[in-house]
């Protein structure tokens, strides 16, 4: 299973992409909404359309909340599961990400099984991987 | 009563204290940067010159109260942060790597602070500069000193200079 991750943090980046990785994804990086929109078109290319990404909030260029709009405006990608992962902690944003179309919602800072636990709640990790 | 006093505070709507800060950023560390050694609270900054090599992480926190959220740490430190979030060792950190790292831990740590304020107030992109002069107690609106193993870091909450809202 591949996973896109998306956040202007290479630091970030890297940790929630060794989580995943950890969860047996496959994992793929972008800076920024629109890069994000951008390897997703690549990955559809290939035939490799990721079943999750994972998605910041504030990041130049296109924000997360942009970013999610735009991949549910987008019916090829229905099926991607998307997570946000963000310090944005007010119930009124989580409000405003799930009604534009995210399944999930972490707040930074946040632990490994934290991120296992919503994984597996959404179907993506199964039972005793990542335990 | 003068109309200044009888005007509510808008700073009054902040109930962010040194303990928050605090509690917000040793969360972040055990998260994602040292969940062995925790940090230890010193009480609130004291101030000092601004001192050769000091690595300042802020993100702006824009609306009715407009405050900057920094971190502050010697560039040793910065550097050691920036090794364990990239996991690299110590000597292979660039200063990309302590620009990325050091406006992250700035970033998550504002995030969280903006949480408890009123709604309507929205977090701005970190940014990392090196110090060029100490933090200003008169600006603080909050602040704390933590010991992380033999570095010590400053977080303050200060209102933002020039008060713009946008």
């Amino acid at each position: 299973m591949h996973a896109l991750v998306v956040d202007d943090s290479r630091a970030m980046r890297r940790i929630v992409a060794g989580i995943l990785r950890t969860l047996d994804f496959e994992t793929v990086e972008a800076d920024n909404g629109a890069t994000a929109l951008a390897e997703l078109e690549r990955l559809d290319g290939e035939g490799t359309v990721p079943v999750l990404a994972c998605i910041d909030w504030n990041m130049p260029v296109m924000d997360g909340l942009q970013l999610v709009t735009a991949i549910r405006a987008e019916r090829r990608w229905r099926d991607v599961t998307l997570m946000m992962v963000t310090t944005e902690s007010e119930h009124g944003q989580i409000v405003r990400a799930l009604a534009a179309g995210a399944h999930e919602y972490l707040i930074k800072p946040f632990t490994a099984d934290a991120m296992a636990d919503k994984l597996r709640y959404l179907g993506l990790v199964p039972a005793g991987v990542g335990a | 009563m003068s109309p200044d006093s009888a005007a509510p505070s808008v700073e009054a709507d902040i109930d962010v204290d040194s303990d928050v800060l605090v509690e917000i950023t040793q969360a972040v560390w055990a998260s994602f940067v040292d969940p062995e050694v925790p940090l230890v609270d010193l009480g609130p900054c004291v101030p000092e010159p601004a001192e050769a090599g000091v690595v300042v992480g802020s993100v702006a926190i824009l609306g009715p109260v407009p405050t900057v959220l920094s971190v502050r740490l010697s560039a040793g430190a910065a550097s050691d942060v920036a090794a364990r979030m990239f996991d690299i060792d110590t000597a292979a950190v660039s200063s990309a790597d302590v620009q990325d790292a050091t406006g992250e831990i700035a970033n998550m740590i504002g995030g969280n602070v903006k949480a408890m304020l009123p709604e309507e107030h929205r977090l701005g992109l970190p940014s990392v500069t090196a110090a060029t002069v100490g933090p200003d107690p008169d600006a603080a609106l909050a602040s704390a000193t933590l010991l992380w193993g033999e570095h010590t870091l400053l977080v303050t909450l200060d209102r933002r200079p020039g008060g713009s809202s946008s």
